[in-house]
């Protein structure tokens, strides 16, 4: 040991310029692996890398096992709605506190959370599923329930759930053309 | 010479399939008053039903009530129909009746042509709602469309 640290002694200049290579050695390889991120999808002010896809994972429930192709779809269509989210301003609470994809995906739900909210429905919509299940609006005396503001905007959601996942997928589609995105060799 | 004659009997081929299918309506059947005064009903049930026969699909889509054409979309609707094999040959109206002013059930007895002419009878219930005068058929399946 006493060897050891004579020997550093003697050699404490040689030791520096050793530290000093070896760190910059690391950053490069540092940098080298970002750059290796391989790029999924490019658009305009959007860079969709293989790191995100892994990101994406975390957000899928554990039963959901979906193909590589879909994966790269979901983290797609999350970054351009985040993308547009920013666009639009659209606030978003649980973005302000997180930070990386976690924010980007805070800021998706947002924005298709308010798409969603502001989604007109076709004419008469509500008003025929009211009357096509009357036999569920009937209270205790089998009199049918007005069909007043707050049941308007519990069938409203009833609908708007089941349009949900369609209605997502055509505004990312339209999203996609928006900021021109593309997939990058070896993406779908 | 033989190449044009070929290509004409091809032509011939594909021109009788489509004319064959399409002069191929469905026999309807029902007594006179069954559907009583609600003539627009019957109008829409058997226009509803014609189009499904000749596999006019946007055209009975639209006539879907509006909650189902939002909740399934018409590329969904176009796929279910398309689980369809067999050709709708006839339709029997048993017995309408309307628990409501706005809504109707209808039990049907409908015959198929599947494969082979083997025909196929079913008995079913085909629901409509009346919304803002006009009438709409419902779209019953719970094994594809629960949420309906």
């Amino acid at each position: 040991m006493l060897s050891l640290l004579s020997l550093l002694g003697e050699n404490k200049g040689r030791l520096g310029y050793f530290f000093l290579v070896l760190s910059f050695f690391l950053i490069a390889q540092a940098e080298a692996g970002v750059e290796k991120a391989k790029i999924v999808a490019k658009g305009d002010g959007i860079v969709v890398t293989e790191v995100d896809v892994k990101e994406m994972k975390r957000y899928i429930p554990r039963f959901i096992i979906p193909t590589e192709r879909s994966l790269e779809k979901m983290t797609v269509c999350t970054v351009v709605m985040a993308k547009a989210a920013q666009a639009e301003r659209i606030k978003c609470e649980q973005a302000e506190v997180t930070t990386g994809f976690e924010q980007l995906y805070s800021l998706s739900r947002c924005y298709l959370k308010q798409k969603l909210e502001e989604m007109r429905l076709k004419k008469g919509a509500v008003e025929s599923y009211y009357l096509a299940h009357w036999r569920r609006f009937l209270d205790e005396n089998g009199k049918l329930r007005p069909l007043d503001e707050k049941m308007r905007q519990r069938i409203r959601k009833l609908i708007v759930r089941a349009k949900a996942g369609r209605f997502s997928r055509q505004l990312c589609k339209q999203l996609m053309q928006k900021y021109r995105v593309r997939w990058c060799e070896g993406g779908s | 010479m033989v190449r044009r004659w070929i290509l004409t009997l091809i032509a011939l081929v594909v021109v009788g399939a489509v004319v064959g299918c399409a002069a191929t309506p469905v026999e309807f059947n029902f007594r006179s008053d069954v559907f009583g005064s609600k003539n627009r009903l019957k109008q829409n049930f058997l226009r509803y039903w014609s189009l499904r026969a000749k596999g006019e699909v946007e055209a009975a889509f639209a006539l879907e009530a509006p909650y189902i054409q939002e909740m399934v979309g018409l590329d969904y609707y176009k796929r279910y129909l398309k689980l369809y094999k067999a050709r709708l040959q006839k339709l029997e109206v048993k017995k309408v009746s309307c628990p409501e002013p706005f809504y109707c059930e209808l039990e049907c007895r409908s015959v198929w042509m599947g494969k082979k002419d083997r025909q196929d009878v079913r008995w079913f219930k085909d629901r409509w709602v009346k919304v803002s005068g006009n009438w709409y058929h419902v779209l019953k399946d719970p094994l594809f469309f629960p949420q309906l």
